[in-house]
């Protein structure tokens, strides 16, 4: 008797154990970081943000080495699919090297603000940035017109895109590199243009940018094995698809203990918004304060002339914080999803593991005076193991 | 033996009922004093208090059960616990059609405690006045 009472006692508290394992609440919090719950991208300040032609045909812009000064950069120089769309270097290398670590292009359409400061507000300024910045493709406004009408299957899949023609006398006088973020020469040149043809330039190098995001946006990462164990968990409300030390980590990572999810929340991981975990540098790189005038004042912003959406649409612009102290140090929460592959870590790169990441925020959680978003964090040894055994399960 | 199976059970029942019942702390409406004493304000929002995205809120000012129209108020806040302010820049206007002060753009980048300061800047010296509004937000 007293056998049969011990087993039954046993299954009794196994079951209420698993149940405060993962209780309903926090199964329900899980779903919520759950690529499921990642809502379609939308951007209204691209008009082609759905368009199959422009899909396809930023897709192909978007591997075009041509679309570089020396016609050996494209976008997928760095963000190559083989490495989770970034290029696995401490900082970018395009034409010469950059001052920030590649950003994944996983689910990127999902973001709010692009690059780790948030430079830019939507996915189509930003892709036309790093085509004129200097560090990475150096390319002009204008040489990217001559291109796209020079190609005749670029010109026509082009035409058909924005339904006007691309007429030969609109090109023929336009010089062959001009541009307003270039060398000096090409600086002047493009001062040289009058204030119609700037405009006239601009639209076709903002369509290209757009086809561009509309193509960035269709990348997405797969359900990943935390997916996998979330979608058990809710359905059984047990699930062995992490495994003990990785279970412990999710929970370390959820809990208030670590802090984590307060910013790496939501299906990216990530609050899209800006921190400052003390990795700026004073006088050097500031962040998300040295970029606040130049998006209030892009023309390519979402409020500007070529953008697409209506003023309405526009309230992350609207509304941006623009308390420099505040922001002094801050760079945007990074997505963990697909972390594994993603390395090396940090908006410039400077950490090569996991565990140096969370070295740094146990260190920097505990100065005083307290200089940083963080409140102060102490996880042992065995902690940081199944913290990182977690994230690589993203 | 079966004094001892029972205590067992009564545990095993606490532990379950807790971690099911789950405490939701999330706020919606919530009423304040101002520092001064001179108005009473409601923040009154569509949802409860969320990370992630824009809220959609508004504000009423009492001055001794009289209803303050469009007088000029800042708004401002923070999360004491992170040191930091809010992800955005909220505005906050009078609206006559609604009767009410309206506030855009306000968005939490973090649950937690939040602080949001109300700064009422009224034309007579005397009525200026700070509300400060301690939310939940999850």
């Amino acid at each position: 008797m007293s056998k049969s009472v011990i087993t039954l006692v046993l299954i009794i508290f196994s079951v209420f154990t698993n149940a405060q394992n993962w209780s309903d609440k926090e199964i329900s919090t899980l779903q919520k970081f759950s690529l499921k719950a990642l809502k379609p991208s939308v951007d209204t300040s691209n008009k082609y943000h759905d368009n199959q032609q422009a899909i396809a045909f930023g897709k192909a812009l978007f591997f075009d080495k041509r679309l570089s000064s020396d016609g050996k950069i494209s976008c997928s120089s760095c963000h190559d699919d083989k490495y989770a769309f970034t290029d696995n270097r401490k900082l970018a290398f395009g034409t010469r090297q950059g001052f920030r670590n590649t950003s994944t292009l996983l689910n990127v359409g999902s973001q709010d603000w692009f690059f780790a400061d948030g430079a830019k507000d939507s996915l189509w300024s930003q892709a036309l940035s790093s085509i004129e910045n200097p560090a990475e493709q150096n390319f002009t406004r204008t040489e990217l017109l001559h291109l796209i009408f020079e190609d005749v299957n670029y010109r026509n899949v082009y035409q058909r895109i924005v339904k006007k023609e691309l007429t030969k006398e609109e090109i023929e006088n336009l010089p062959e590199k001009a541009g307003p973020n270039s060398s000096l020469e090409n600086l002047i040149a493009w001062k040289k243009l009058d204030k119609e043809q700037r405009q006239q330039i601009n639209t076709v190098f903002t369509n290209a940018g757009k086809a561009i995001a509309a193509y960035v946006a269709t990348i997405k990462s797969s359900e990943s094995r935390f997916d996998n164990f979330v979608d058990e968990l809710a359905d059984k409300k047990t699930s062995t698809l992490l495994n003990d030390s990785e279970q412990r980590g999710l929970k370390l990572f959820m809990s208030k203990e670590s802090g984590c999810a307060n910013c790496h929340s939501g299906p990216l991981f990530s609050n899209k918004t800006f921190h400052d975990i003390s990795t700026g540098i004073p006088g050097k790189d500031n962040g998300r304060s040295e970029v606040i005038e130049s998006i209030i004042r892009d023309e390519f912003n979402c409020l500007g002339k070529y953008s697409d959406a209506k003023p309405e649409e526009c309230d992350e612009l609207k509304y941006i914080n623009r308390d420099k102290h505040q922001l002094t140090g801050s760079y945007k929460t990074s997505t963990l999803r697909n972390i594994i592959d993603t390395a090396p870590y940090m908006h410039d790169g400077r950490f090569e593991t996991l565990y140096e990441v969370i070295n740094h925020y146990l260190e920097k959680s505990q100065e005083k005076p307290k200089k940083n978003d963080l409140t102060p964090i102490e996880l042992n040894k065995e902690q940081q193991l199944d913290l990182v055994n977690f994230l690589l399960t993203l | 033996m079966y004094k001892i199976i029972t205590i067992i059970l009564l545990t095993c029942c606490g532990f379950s009922l807790m971690a099911l019942q789950g405490k939701d702390n999330i706020d919606k409406k919530i009423q304040q004093v101002s520092k001064n004493s001179i108005y009473q304000s409601t923040l009154d929002c569509k949802h409860p208090l969320s990370t992630g995205s824009f809220q959609y809120c508004n504000f009423k000012l009492h001055k001794k059960d009289n209803l303050v129209k469009n007088t000029q108020i800042f708004m401002s806040g923070g999360m004491p616990g992170h040191d930091h302010g809010l992800p955005t820049l909220p505005q906050i206007s009078w609206s006559e059609n609604e009767q009410i002060y309206v506030i855009k753009g306000l968005k939490f980048s973090m649950p937690g405690k939040w602080i949001l300061n109300f700064k009422i800047n009224a034309s007579e010296v005397a009525d200026k006045d700070m509300i400060s509004m301690a939310v939940t937000v999850n």
